[in-house]
């Protein structure tokens, strides 16, 4: 978007995009609301054998499996031993990346925001881990800088053991 | 013809449907033994499915399947016509050619149609194929008609082929420009009034000679077609169907993925029955009242349905073994090695999709098995072996497991080559010391290929690694035994179904699990001596005349401990008969359940391979008695600290 024909395009088609915004472990991030299939309230997982921390287990979802996880842990937020940061009344966000569905349990959701494409700036790379980075953009908005989750990046990896 | 595109699609789909079962069919009637007799069924078993293979192929335009087909139909033709009975040089060139037979449709299936330019898919059965001879007079120029428009005019009604007959036309001196030489015949196919045709000459129609009828042969060019030739004078006619010995069943072709909704439907019923079962329970209701009886009607009804279900994903190995066969022929021709397959256990059932899903490992074995398992000739010669080689393919069921074996009788693996090979591509340092089992794992590791000359059919580095893959992903296991100069064996342990299985459901540190039924052998209360054995960290225990190693279920899972005091046991073993014993809270009871496979995004989860819903809507993980003794197996060459259980 540096070219003064593409600022122009970019004026002329001005597209913008839903987050719905979460909090866990006392941060706020955002997720895009086309990835979201439902919402839900969080009760109790069952645990699977010898995952890592951040893996809370497995729910049945209308007859389906989903695969839990608890985001404050997966982002580093909470200690793997630290169970609190979900709150008192938890909710499990489903997200479904590439026909496969995952549930991110997260403390509360707030509300829906229209953020411009435009305004969506790469996430910098010394925000990345060396497993790369959770962060899919960066976007700033009435002066706050809001954090785009990518749900493809917080699933577990094939092996299941990713950090 | 853009609009008929999708419902020819799925015709597309039905014919090649139809043609696995054909081929099968045909694979069938040529290893019948009583194929040898003369005037043997078995021979008019095979044309019928050759000859409904090409009519289908015909109809659709696969021309060069149609043709292949054709020359198989004339062979076998030729054959049940004959007088004596067919020998072992004709029989294997039947064999070869339904081979080639199968690879046209597969080269069918992947390429499309062939049919000629044009692209019209005629059906022939319909009426309105047309001979239309068309001779003008003089007069029909005369008046200012062209004969050129009105065959144009023909050509748009449906696909024509025009012939000119310049029989009449006289040498140019004698030629009058006023006249009319020439005639045309025009072959018209697809589905035509005739009306249409009567239209297009309606201004001309007595200044012309002209003579419509209907074309009761399909065009010469045209391969002929199936249940087409009303009369019996031609020897390609199927025989009719009463004739044949074998009557088939009717059937019908679902989607699986239709299928598998209504199954998970019916696994959904059984929760929902289970639930309410519960809540009446929990409400007060009479075992003994009408209302309970009906209950275990409804429950009943919905196990029959289950059953019922569950019966049609099933199938017997034999298609899929039939294939191998097909894939064996082809391998032992390319290697020049000969071999032979022989099966058992084909009627063995197996979950649909796993068998669809077990083509490509099986596959790769075979090509395996012949390329670098057989011998070449003259060493199975100098070994005092019969120059054919022997592949056996077989399937079983045991401990509620679908066993597969893929066996050779070549000379084994190679250790020190395998060995040799591990070190120089830097996969083990030379004085890694291995055992004989941690060799052949080797052989199983991404990249790794003993083959010397890169084999034409097994390829370089894809084999058995991909194999391994494949049959994880269907919570299947692999085990490999091989003798030097007595052959290599693969094993391959596969779940009777994706779908549901009788469990037993156990507590342990909380959690309720599932165990296979099949796999439980019995619970056994541990006495005091044990537990105090186990107590010191003892983890081999004497339990039914046997030494079974003793693990604490929720421990071996990292899921928490059993209850203090817990002195349940629970043996299992696995399909190879290797026995674990694990110490569990209580047992809560026997029951059957829906398997549900683990989301995808999980990754391998050690020790359970699925989950189902158990009757109150949660979770619970089906462990997997193999993955728990390798578990264990790990677990203890880690030699935890000692636990103390008994605090």
């Amino acid at each position: 978007m540096t070219g003064a024909q593409t600022m122009q395009t970019a004026a002329l088609t001005e597209t913008s995009t839903d987050y719905l915004g979460l909090s866990t472990g006392g941060e706020d991030f955002v997720l895009p609301l086309s990835a979201i299939r439902e919402i839900r309230s969080f009760g109790r997982a069952t645990p699977l054998p010898h995952r890592p921390a951040w893996v809370l287990g497995v729910v049945n979802l209308r007859g389906t499996i989903l695969p839990v996880i608890d985001l404050g842990r997966r982002l580093g937020l909470a200690a793997d031993d630290d169970a609190g940061t979900l709150g008192a009344r938890p909710v499990i966000v489903v997200v479904e990346d590439q026909g496969r569905p995952l549930g991110i349990a997260v403390a509360r959701v707030r509300d829906i925001t229209r953020i411009a494409d435009r305004a969506l700036e790469p996430p910098p790379a010394c925000a990345a881990g060396p497993g790369g980075t959770f962060l899919r953009a960066l976007a700033v908005e009435a002066g706050t800088v809001l954090r785009v989750l990518d749900p493809a990046r917080l699933a577990p990896g094939p092996e299941g053991n990713t950090t | 013809m853009a609009a008929s595109a999708d419902p020819l699609a799925e015709i597309r789909a039905g014919f090649f449907a139809e043609c696995e079962d054909l081929l099968g069919r045909l694979d069938d009637s040529l290893a019948d033994p009583s194929i040898a007799l003369p005037g043997s069924e078995a021979i008019h078993a095979a044309f019928r499915a050759v000859h409904t293979i090409k009519g289908g192929a015909a109809s659709l335009s696969y021309e060069a399947l149609a043709e292949t087909a054709h020359v198989f139909e004339s062979e076998l033709d030729r054959l049940r016509g004959a007088d004596e009975a067919p020998d072992a040089a004709t029989l294997g060139a039947m064999q070869a050619f339904a081979d080639e037979l199968a690879q046209a449709v597969e080269r069918a299936k992947t390429a499309g149609p062939t049919g000629d330019a044009g692209g019209g898919e005629p059906d022939p059965a319909a009426p309105g194929n047309w001979r239309i001879l068309f001779r003008p007079a003089a007069a029909l120029f005369q008046s200012g008609n062209e004969a050129l428009h009105l065959i144009n005019a023909l050509m748009d009604l449906g696909e024509a082929s025009v012939s000119c007959d310049t029989g009449a036309l006289p040498s140019l001196d004698m030629l009058d420009p006023q006249e009319g030489y020439l005639s045309w015949t025009v072959d018209l196919a697809g589905s035509v009034d005739e009306s249409a045709i009567r239209e297009t000459f309606e201004f001309v129609e007595d200044i012309c000679d002209l003579h419509i009828g209907r074309l009761e042969e399909a065009p010469p060019s045209r391969p002929e077609v199936a249940g087409h030739g009303p009369d019996d004078a031609s020897p390609k006619d199927p025989e009719p169907a009463a004739r044949g010995a074998t009557p088939e069943r009717p059937t019908v072709r679902v989607d699986l993925d239709r299928f598998d909704r209504l199954l998970n439907l019916v696994g959904e019923l059984a929760i929902a029955e289970a639930i309410l079962a519960r809540r009446l329970a929990d409400a007060g209701l009479d075992r003994r009242s009408a209302a309970a009886a009906a209950l275990e009607e409804v429950q009943t009804l919905g196990r029959d349905l289950q059953d019922s279900v569950l019966a049609l994903r099933t199938q017997p190995v034999k298609p899929l073994f039939q294939r191998m066969a097909r894939i064996l022929r082809e391998a032992a021709a390319r290697a020049g090695k000969p071999a032979r397959l022989c099966l058992e256990g084909e009627a063995t059932e197996i979950d649909r999709s796993i068998a669809e899903r077990l083509v490509e490992p099986l596959t790769h074995m075979i090509r395996n098995a012949v390329d670098h398992g057989l011998e070449e000739p003259p060493r199975r010669a100098a070994a005092g072996k019969p120059a054919e080689g022997r592949i056996t393919l077989s399937a079983a069921h045991r401990s509620g497991r679908v066993i597969i074996e893929l066996a050779d009788d070549g000379g084994g693996i190679d250790r020190a080559r395998v060995r040799a090979t591990a070190v120089a591509k830097g996969l083990i340092t030379s004085d890694t010391a291995l055992t004989e089992a941690e060799t052949d794992a080797l052989l199983f590791r991404p990249g790794f290929s003993t083959a010397r000359a890169v084999g034409a059919l097994s390829g370089r580095g894809v084999g058995m690694d991909a194999v391994q893959t494949a049959v994880a992903a269907l919570g299947g296991r692999l085990s490999l035994w091989s003798g030097p100069g007595r052959g290599t064996r693969i094993t391959l342990s596969l779940p009777l179904t994706l779908a549901v299985m009788e469990a037993m459901l156990v507590r342990a540190g909380g959690h309720v699990f599932a165990l296979p039924l099949a796999a439980t052998l019995e619970a056994a209360r541990l006495g005091a001596p044990d537990l105090d054995r186990f107590a010191r960290g003892e983890r081999l225990i004497r339990l039914r005349q046997r030494q079974t190693p003793l693990f604490d279920a929720a421990a071996l899972l990292g899921l928490g401990r059993a209850r203090p005091g817990a002195a349940l046991a629970v043996i299992l073993a696995d399909e190879a008969d290797r026995r674990l014993a694990l110490i569990v809270d209580e047992l809560t009871g026997q029951s059957q359940i829906v398997v549900k496979p683990l989301g995808a995004g999980l990754g391998r989860v050690p020790g359970a391979a699925a989950a189902t819903i158990l009757g109150d809507g949660t979770v619970a993980l089906i462990l997997d008695p193999g993955e728990l003794i390798d578990l264990a197996a790990a677990g203890d060459r880690q030699a935890p600290p000692p636990e103390r259980l008994a605090s």
